[in-house]
């Protein structure tokens, strides 16, 4: 046994081998290249409207998270049956829950150079001045974009992870992922109106095109608009930088809670950690919703292109 | 001579069903071999052994750590153990030399170069050296089976246990999986229903009935218990225990009274096994 006490950690060596699990996975590959494609066209100015790159990191979003929750799903249903086969062995689940979690950064890395040719598009090819509230800083946007893509590029890995670690059926992460959409696509600012709470929703906008009606606000997208009311660009209630942090603390929270799952890790100490992660995501969510911007913000000029 | 392996009172229970009885077994070098119908509790035996199951009650321990202590000591007798379960549901899509790469990684094999070699190492232990690229998938039912062995002798392992092994393994795999085990290990556990493998491999044999050991000893002490025991003749003994037509027409009779003109024949591990077995009915029904 000794010849296998070589260099380097286990949790390292395991890491690799997940990184190539997921680099070799199709439904990856599939979900990278379309927004690798689409990041290039966005770049050369190909398709591209008047808000320039504002919505589009919702791309990567659903071609490497909400894809990813279903990929790193199947690798962990993997690793435990690899792990199975074996019966007992001396590296314990909450390793390979780790190494696997480590995997995101492959989706992730993706996310991130569409992230930044996002925000490079967004300076080549800026949009119209009836996009920007006023007030309302380039960073704002960014913030928004790196939370929306690159953010849910790891979160929805993680939670393809953590629910293969609790609810270990067959069809679990399809159905998750569907439900995931339905659920997104129902907190969207434009269906909830204001409320503030949808900035605990891991993926939501910040800036989109808003009705207004007698200058109220009465939706977004199509919802509640009728021929008499204004189409503009405005923000919608909710700190998108503190929201970031609010995002992190969830997915250290989720690969916290996959650990938990191994019955021979040490669970006291992860309860107090998870505790203190629940506190300050919630924490950070109120924050998100009580700090800088309480209000909606809406750009005076008609929107051209909504 | 310290035993490699050994269990003080170790019991299991599952809810209100006991899998094990308090028991206590000493294993030392060499092949051993477990007997026992369904349900006898082998299986629940092997995964206590292999620390994949805490047992409810008694102490285990493998070369020296006890694996009913702390983490540290399981951790530690696990990397002296290789287990082949009964049933292997192997990862989808991966193939042979990647799923005992990945194995291997789990054993904490953390070096590639020496990995990869000790998985080349064990794929050609089980003739599948030239198997290494092909999907799990598309392996037959026997290569399958000489896979999942193969993942138990990752690191040469210095306690070997292995669950119906020979499962679905043609004849000449059969002799060729004995060669291989008979030398794979300081210590061999053997959970089969093949008692020609026990006869033809094992130095010791252990059976287990209803979660208790019924006899513990040498495969010539078995067989000792059924000397005299076994007949063949025109026709049945009276009362036998199991009786069957040769291919030469004679019936072959176990236990019971010989018929006339029935001549006894040398028991095999099979012939014991059985009689022990009904002896062991019979005993129960007595006491019920």
């Amino acid at each position: 046994m000794s010849t296998s006490l070589a260099s380097g950690s286990t949790l390292g060596a395991l890491a690799k081998q997940e990184i190539r699990n997921y680099l070799e996975h199709k439904l990856f590959w599939f979900g990278a290249v379309l927004t690798l494609v689409l990041a290039v066209l966005m770049l050369a100015g190909i398709g591209l409207d008047d808000s320039s790159s504002g919505s589009y990191m919702i791309v990567p979003g659903a071609l490497l998270g909400v894809l990813g929750l279903v990929v790193l799903n199947g690798l962990t249903h993997r690793s435990d049956r690899a792990a199975a086969a074996a019966g007992a062995v001396a590296v314990p689940e909450r390793t390979r829950t780790l190494a696997l979690a480590a995997a995101v950064v492959v989706p992730a890395s993706v996310a991130l150079v569409a992230w930044v040719a996002a925000v490079i598009t967004w300076y080549v090819h800026p949009p119209t001045d009836d996009v920007m509230p006023p007030g309302i800083s380039n960073a704002f946007v960014h913030a928004m974009q790196f939370g929306d893509g690159v953010m849910s590029a790891v979160g929805g890995p993680l939670l393809g992870l953590l629910l293969a670690r609790y609810l270990p059926k067959r069809g679990v992460a399809v159905i998750a992922s569907v439900l995931l959409v339905i659920v997104t696509i129902l907190l969207q600012g434009g269906l909830i109106g204001l409320q503030p709470y949808r900035v605990f929703w891991v993926w939501t906008y910040f800036l989109s095109q808003v009705a207004l009606h007698d200058g109220e606000f009465t939706g977004a997208m199509t919802a509640g608009a009728g021929p008499d009311y204004e189409w503009h660009m405005g923000t919608y209630p909710g700190n998108p930088f503190i929201w970031l942090v609010y995002l992190v603390v969830l997915c250290a929270l989720g690969v916290v809670i996959a650990v938990y799952h191994d019955p021979e890790s040490d669970r006291v100490h992860l309860r107090r950690v998870a505790l203190g992660l629940v506190a300050a995501a919630v924490a950070l969510g109120v924050l998100a919703m009580t700090v800088g911007y309480t209000e909606q913000v809406v750009n005076p000029a008609i929107c051209g292109f909504c | 001579m310290t035993p490699v392996a050994s269990l003080t009172d170790v019991s299991k229970r599952y809810g209100a069903t006991t899998a094990l009885h308090p028991t206590s077994i000493d294993l030392q070098t060499g092949v051993i071999g477990l007997l026992g119908p369904n349900g006898a509790g082998k299986t629940t035996l092997l995964r206590l052994l292999s620390t994949a199951l805490p047992p409810s009650t008694g102490r285990i321990e493998v070369s020296g750590q006890e694996v009913t202590g702390g983490h540290a000591e399981r951790v530690e007798a696990r990397r002296r153990i290789g287990y082949t379960p009964q049933e292997v549901v192997f990862p989808r899509g991966m193939t042979a030399f990647g799923f005992l790469d990945y194995i291997a990684v789990l054993k904490e094999w953390k070096g590639s170069g020496a990995r990869h070699a000790e998985v080349r190492r064990v794929l050609a232990l089980v003739d599948l050296g030239d198997r290494g690229s092909m999907k799990v998938a598309r392996l037959s039912g026997g290569q399958r089976r000489r896979l999942a062995v193969a993942q138990a002798l990752i690191g040469a392992p210095e306690l070997l246990i292995l669950d119906e092994p020979t499962t679905g393994l043609d004849p000449e795999q059969r002799a060729s999986l004995r060669g291989l085990l008979s030398g794979a290990a300081d210590t061999v556990l053997i959970s089969t229903h093949q008692t020609e493998d026990v006869a033809a491999l094992c130095d010791r044999v252990i059976v287990l009935d209803g979660g208790r050991v019924r006899f513990d000893g040498s495969v010539p002490e078995l067989l000792a218990t059924a000397t005299g025991r076994v007949h063949i003749g025109p026709t049945a003994s009276d009362g036998a225990v199991q009786t069957w037509k040769t291919g030469t027409g004679l019936v072959r009779s176990v236990g019971g009274q010989p018929a006339p003109d029935s001549s006894v024949v040398d028991p095999s591990v099979e012939d014991a096994y059985l009689l022990l077995r009904a002896e062991q009915r019979f005993t129960e029904g007595v006491t019920s």
